[in-house]
């Protein structure tokens, strides 16, 4: 499968023996450092986080809740992850 | 989208028996209210308002003191050409009828602009008949161009034109349009205009939407009162003007409320327009639209016109003459009705500052200088 | 045949015209009972980054599933992150409603209207229920109107402010001259300012500090509905003449009497 816009697909991540190392994201505009690639579906499953109360913003691009676990982060990446609350 | 649709919306509409079952209550009701609807204003119109006449003018005059003060503005109509290809059943110039006619050569045109200018006058308004071979685009392009050194507002009182043609005119130096649908009634309308361009109805009731979508500083309509029932043709004209100010808010909208007068051809109007009920219209419409203006023409006698001032007049003609060249020649051919005020500029000033009025001569001057303008 | 007044937008007919917020209230929780003793059907929530650390429950919980969710772009300064947010917002999947609040006073919170029209025009034409927070500027009004906005919703006074209908006139001249619904959104404190507005022909209020601030924000949600139903109903009632007797210092159509030269 092509990466799509830069992003890793994960079939690419296991065709790749050495793997990413620790890397540099910038999550809700603090940088954080994952210790292994992951899929924002998973990243949200890791932080708790119902799929359904929150929208994701990939690189500036608003993702589907169905390509969650398409999309691999890769280093320097920003994920902004949002949720409704109260506000007049 | 055009007037039209909203004339639609009430042609059929049962005046007469809608108006009979107004109460005097309802009347008192539209009268207290601060914005009128339609509704409002057609009631103000029917007969069982007619005793709250007084209550009506002072309304409308603190109105009018409100919005526009002690002013009245005055102008002056100059006939170019009384050359006409229609046959409305109405008018002087009338193709039918057997009349000198006449259209003013460049030099006259300079001529008859110089001797009004001398009163101090600086808005103008230039009428022709319907002939576009005698005074067509380019004649009027040619006149407005002399126009313009003498004058800093000139208006059109002509036939309909096309958008573009307006914005011609426009980028010469014209910047008011004067059009009345003569009657709203659409099939009363065909009957009087047997005959020539002039016959289409629709037409000419886009002409003033047209006008301010060219770019029009100022658009004035109205119907000529008599020919049809003055309480609908009031209702409609009202419409219209706010139909326009409504959708062009940047452009000065104004009635007029011209009354038959006797005119050549001898036509005899269908409906009488007495003072009074000249008054409950002109009051009514004062109610209904604040800030539009309101035009009294020299077909009003220098007395009733004196009268109304404090009713809600803002603009009004003075030393008139209808006739083509009637300000410089007494040769000028035929008159297009008969005035009725017959006064001078310089007396009517007096006349209004002794009635507690401001004459004013000028309103507005075009920043750029439009010269050179490609015409 | 009962008459049946309600009001249109983006389709759905509301029936309640007081439109609630969940914004500054002491607990969630409260929200339920709230939109239950309010009858309102539209309800607004902002958009937030989530907080890893401690998440609370989501807002979206606390709120009936019968209710029309009007996510707000409140902390965008300019069109471009008000559209970003209004998409986020609709990604959510709670319907493509959104309320327009492109704001950079920090001091009164008074709304940017250029770049509200800005926003107006990309989202509408992106298919959004677009409601956006304004002053009440007639010409902005106008702009928001041809850009495709489903309603206006002037402030009456700035948010949070409680002073009621200091815009009074202005949003007055708005339900005169704009065909859209208008809907008085901040600055009314209490519930006889809500019934003012819609007394003056406002197609509904929207309220929130009022609500949230109040010893018993739950009865005042009740005041607040009743004060809006009352209003709504003088207003289709129509108010009848005030009688003013004419002060004529002197007559002006005593000149009509003296015979009709016609």
């Amino acid at each position: 499968m092509r990466a799509v816009n830069g992003f890793c697909t994960l079939n690419e991540m296991s065709a790749n023996p050495k793997g990413p190392e620790k890397m540099v994201v910038v999550i809700n505009g603090k940088q954080e450092e994952l210790t292994e690639s992951i899929s924002i579906g998973a990243f949200l499953v890791r932080k708790k986080l119902d799929f359904d109360t929150v929208v994701i913003e990939h690189n500036r691009r608003i993702i589907n809740k169905e390509d969650f676990h398409k999309f691999v982060m890769k280093e320097n990446d920003s994920l902004e992850v949002l949720r409704f609350v109260g506000g007049g | 989208m055009s007037f039209y649709q909203s004339y639609l919306g009430y042609r059929d509409f049962p005046f007469a028996q809608y108006l009979d079952a107004i109460t005097e209550s309802q009347a008192a009701a539209a009268l207290s209210k601060e914005r009128l609807k339609e509704q409002d204003l057609l009631t103000l119109l029917s007969p069982q308002a007619e005793p709250f006449l007084e209550d009506m003018a002072q309304k409308a005059h603190r109105l009018t003191m409100n919005q526009f003060g002690s002013v009245i503005f005055l102008f002056t109509p100059m006939y170019l050409s009384n050359f006409c290809t229609n046959h409305c059943v109405y008018c002087g110039f009338n193709v039918r009828n057997k009349i000198g006619r006449r259209r003013l050569s460049f030099d006259e045109v300079e001529k008859e602009a110089a001797k009004i200018a001398e009163t101090g006058l600086k808005h103008i308004l230039i009428l022709t008949g319907e002939a576009k071979k005698k005074a067509g685009i380019e004649y009027l392009q040619g006149c407005v161009k002399i126009l313009k050194t003498y004058f800093t507002s000139i208006a059109i009182e002509i036939y309909p034109l096309e958008t573009d043609e307006y914005g011609k005119l426009i980028a010469s130096g014209v910047d008011s349009l004067t059009i009345f649908q003569e009657t709203y009634n659409e099939r009363l309308y065909e009957t009087l205009h047997p005959k020539g361009p002039k016959r289409d109805y629709r037409f000419r009731i886009d002409a003033p939407e047209r006008g301010c979508m060219a770019g029009m500083r100022s658009v004035n309509v109205g119907a000529l009162l008599g020919l049809d029932n003055w309480r609908s043709e009031a209702f409609f004209t009202g419409l219209h003007a706010e139909y326009l100010q409504r959708k062009y808010p940047e452009v000065e909208i104004s009635i007029s409320l011209p009354r038959m007068r006797p005119q050549v051809g001898g036509f005899q109007p269908k409906f009488t327009v007495s003072d009074r009920n000249l008054v409950q219209i002109m009051t009514a419409f004062r109610l209904f639209l604040p800030r539009a203006g309101i035009t009294v023409s020299t077909r009003e006698s220098a007395v009733f016109r004196d009268s109304i001032l404090p009713l809600g007049v803002t603009k009004m003609s003075a030393g008139s003459c209808t006739s083509v060249g009637g300000h410089t020649s007494k040769e000028s051919g035929s008159s297009q009705f008969e005035i009725s005020d017959e006064r001078g500029v310089g007396e009517m000033a007096t006349a209004l500052a002794s009635l507690g009025f401001q004459p004013v001569y000028k309103d507005w001057q075009p920043m750029e200088a439009r010269g050179d303008e490609s015409v | 045949m009962k008459y049946e007044d309600y009001l249109e937008i983006g389709g759905t007919k509301l029936f309640s015209r007081l439109f609630i917020g969940t914004g500054k209230y002491a607990s969630d929780a409260l929200i339920p009972q709230i939109a239950e003793s309010s009858g309102s059907q539209v309800i607004t929530v902002a958009l937030r980054r989530v907080d890893f650390e401690s998440h609370t429950e989501n807002v979206i919980k606390h709120i009936p599933k019968t209710m029309q969710l009007l996510p707000n772009t409140s902390g965008a300064r300019t069109s471009d992150e008000a559209i970003r947010i209004a998409r986020l917002a609709k990604a959510m999947g709670c319907g493509n409603w959104i309320k327009i609040e492109v704001i950079s006073d920090n001091k009164y919170l008074l709304p940017d209207g250029y770049e509200t029209v800005k926003a107006t025009e990309i989202l509408a034409r992106e298919g959004f229920v677009v409601l956006p927070y304004i002053n009440p500027d007639l010409m902005v009004a106008k702009q928001l109107q041809n850009a495709g906005a489903a309603a206006v919703m002037p402030l009456g006074a700035p948010i949070g402010s409680n002073r009621g209908l200091k815009t009074g006139e202005m949003i007055r001249i708005l339900i005169d001259e704009i065909d859209i619904p208008i809907i008085v959104d901040a600055g009314i404190g209490k519930p006889s300012q809500a019934c003012r507005a819609m007394e003056m022909g406002a197609s509904a209020c929207l309220v929130n500090t009022a609500i949230a601030g109040a010893n018993d924000p739950v009865r005042m949600a009740g005041a607040f509905a009743d004060a809006v139903r009352a209003g709504r109903s003088a207003f289709l009632a129509g108010p009848g003449a005030s009688r003013k007797t004419a002060s004529a210092s002197s007559p002006l159509t005593g000149f009509l009497d003296f015979g009709d030269p016609r």
